[in-house]
């Protein structure tokens, strides 16, 4: 064959690949009569890798759920997808989970940028997504597929205000924070919240990522006079600033974001009269952890969970349970689904939940056409008086062991 | 008209052979193909600064980024199409280069330059990440689908003819230009720089072309990310997403075209191949980098090399 018509022959058919449309996914697509494939996306390599127990935590729940005898006869069968938390590396995943895979829906999926990237191939495609990712513009406005089973940065920052305002004597609060969007999405709803309910913001500072030392905020924040402190810091800077607050002398109550482990930070202090009464975060949970009331979750990772998804060392930790409502809620949607699930029907009886009681969260689930996040009501965790860690339910008010 | 050159024709078939393959490919495997023709130009401009001229500059990602946010920029907050973003995206790359290119022109080289062109790299990071309203700071911005003539790329398949044309369009330009008595000149000033001065080669302007150079086809590289990606955030320009472009060019070849595009599709591939050892693949990958820098210090292009010398890379015109 001449080169020319061989150029033509080639040409012809990219022309035919070009003008083929792209198939798409079938609404019963990793539905079968024995089981149902979900896709669990997270980053199981590089740094991010520590969010995995929140992949890990609504798996041992479908292993825990398939035990028993699964749903309407159907086992749930996952296929693991690596996103490495980097939006190439994540398309990638969600397309082989997607096209090669096969799978009904996406869950996991805790990291931001992956789920904001994926975002349109699955409003294209239609394909569920359930996940703990931070990020509210997932779900605002509302996406037909895609539901947050768990709190956005709107409901913690919200949350942060919410406790502090439930001391009557705080109403003049400081706001400080990293300048990065990560920051400002819990540090606007947190202002938004206090200014719609009678506080005052009368400081608004930053303190950088890296920051070694917090006096000059710590002045300013003396010499304003605020009574409460939101900080929307990372763990690093957040205790540096707790050291630094005890140091000058300044007696404001300081709420933190969820970019700091509690106990870590507690711990890093290292001065117990720096966060006694007065150091608190936003918590999720319905109990404390280690607390009977989540006792079954702990039994269920335990027994569900291979050794190398466990902790190395220690008992499950935060994230097991923050990611654990992720596999109820959407083993609820099979439930109530019906013994022929389709996306349509998965989504509407997603759409129908009201107030399911998750074991877990601290607030009710409930979704409807409009709201695609589940849950809105947080706890706060400080330490009490007595050096305790102690789960609030408000200002002053411990939540019943 | 000599053998070689006409064997060296067939390369044009490359091109060729692959145009079928949306029709055989899922939309998966096909985003992977896109993505491998993506790292071509961003190892190829890599490849020019430090293998052909063989300056030490880790300015790469901060050209990726300059082109990427060049292009999410004009196509989302000025409604421009994304082919018409394409050329602007690489000019700006090529500005970036001229930029971590000043410090090479003072004299600064090996390690000093090295963490120079670094800090220039995260310098840019922060400014996306602060300038909020252009950039999306930390959460990125969603770039529109790509669009060619009005019509737009809603395919994997789509976007992989648009690739496939920038790609043999950098690849034949770049070949032009190491043939060409610029690429001899960055060959000498890599052999010997003083040597290359005294016979009057002007270094500073050759070290500054193909830092320009080097910006440009990155900062393609960087448009072609936009669209395929579709979301821009900082954190896909950080120093793991260095790590992985200089792994693409001394896999590849040091200093070699056909290097640069072997690398690109090993380096993307190769990950994708682990996918199934779950918790194993960043053991499996460097594992695959030890064994190639170890065993082909001139990376798999010498392989090629070896087996004839049509893949030999060429500074003469034939």
């Amino acid at each position: 064959m001449h080169l020319q018509t061989a150029v033509r022959a080639f040409a012809a058919t990219a022309l035919l690949a070009a003008a083929a449309p792209a198939a798409l996914a079938d609404n019963t697509q990793g539905i079968t009569d024995k089981t149902i494939k979900i896709g669990n996306l997270g980053p199981f390599t590089g740094e991010a890798a520590v969010f995995n127990p929140l992949n890990y935590g609504p798996e041992a729940y479908l292993r825990y759920v398939n035990d028993k005898g699964g749903v309407h006869g159907r086992k749930f069968e996952t296929v693991f997808a690596d996103s490495a938390c980097n939006e190439a590396k994540g398309i990638a995943a969600a397309k082989k989970l997607i096209y090669e895979d096969k799978v009904f829906m996406i869950m996991g999926n805790p990291c931001s940028g992956v789920a904001m990237a994926i975002k349109p191939m699955l409003e294209k495609e239609g394909i569920p997504w359930m996940g703990p990712a931070a990020n509210p513009k997932l779900t605002r406005p509302t996406v037909p597929a895609m539901f947050h089973a768990t709190y956005t940065g709107i409901e913690s920052g919200q949350n942060m205000a919410k406790f502090a305002l439930s001391n009557p004597a705080i109403k003049k609060f400081a706001l400080i924070a990293h300048s990065n969007d990560w920051a400002k999405g819990y540090c606007d709803p947190a202002e938004a919240y206090i200014k719609a309910n009678g506080g005052e913001v009368i400081l608004s500072t930053a303190m950088e990522r890296g920051s070694t030392d917090a006096t000059a905020q710590v002045l300013q924040i003396k010499q304003s006079g605020a009574q409460a402190v939101m900080g929307c810091l990372y763990q690093h800077e957040l205790i540096i600033l707790l050291r630094d607050m005890q140091k000058f002398g300044a007696n404001a109550v300081v709420v933190g974001a969820l970019g700091a482990d509690f106990d870590q930070t507690v711990q890093q202090v290292g001065n117990p009269a720096a966060v006694r009464e007065r150091f608190f975060q936003p918590y999720q949970f319905k109990a404390k952890i280690g607390s009977k009331s989540l006792q079954d979750f702990h039994d269920i990772f335990v027994k569900y969970l291979k050794k190398e998804e466990l902790p190395k060392a220690g008992p499950p930790t935060n994230f097991y349970y923050f990611g654990v409502p992720v596999g109820i809620v959407t083993v609820e949607g099979f439930r109530r689904a019906g013994p022929s699930p389709t996306r349509e029907k998965w989504i509407a009886a997603i759409e129908s939940i009201k107030d399911l009681d998750t074991g877990v969260l601290a607030d009710k689930v409930s979704y409807s056409k409009d709201n695609h996040v589940g849950v809105n009501r947080m706890f706060a965790v400080g330490v009490d008086k007595d050096g305790k860690q102690t789960v609030y339910t408000q200002w002053g008010k411990p939540l019943p062991e | 008209m000599p053998r070689l050159r006409v064997t060296r024709r067939l390369f044009w078939l490359v091109p060729l052979a692959l145009l079928p393959l949306p029709l055989y490919l899922d939309q998966y495997r096909q985003y992977v193909v896109n993505l491998m023709l993506m790292y071509v130009p961003v190892g190829i401009g890599f490849n020019v600064v430090v293998g052909n001229l063989g300056l030490l500059a880790f300015s790469n990602v901060a050209f990726f980024g300059i082109g990427a946010y060049t292009s999410g920029v004009l196509a989302l907050k000025l409604g421009v199409p994304w082919w018409l973003t394409i050329l602007p995206a690489g000019l700006m790359g090529a500005l970036a280069g001229c930029a971590a290119g000043i410090p090479a022109l003072r004299g600064v080289r090996l390690f000093y330059l090295a963490i120079m062109t670094l800090a220039f790299g995260e310098l840019l990071r922060w400014v996306y990440i602060r300038w909020v309203p252009v950039t999306g700071g930390s959460f990125g911005m969603s770039v529109p689908p790509p669009s060619v003539f009005g019509w737009t790329l809603e395919t994997e398949g789509h976007k992989f003819y648009v690739f496939l044309v920038l790609v043999v369009l950098m690849v034949v330009l770049t070949d032009r230009v190491l043939r060409s008595r610029f690429g001899r000149a960055f060959m000498a000033i890599k052999d010997n720089e003083l040597a290359a001065a005294a016979m009057g080669i002007p270094t500073d302007r050759y070290i500054l072309l193909a830092f320009a150079w080097g910006g440009f086809v990155v900062g393609i590289g960087g448009s072609m990310y936009a669209a395929l990606v579709g979301h821009v955030t900082p954190i896909a320009f950080d120093l793991t997403e260095l790590i992985l472009e200089f792994a693409v060019i001394m896999v590849g070849g040091l200093g070699s075209l056909l290097g640069s595009v072997i690398g690109a599709a090993v380096i993307t591939a190769a990950p994708e191949f682990f996918r199934e050892w779950l918790g194993f693949q960043e053991l499996l990958f460097g594992l695959l980098i030890i064994a190639v820098i170890l065993f082909l210090p001139r990376g798999l292009a010498s392989l090629l090399a070896r087996l004839h010398p049509v893949f030999v890379d060429r500074y003469y015109r034939d």
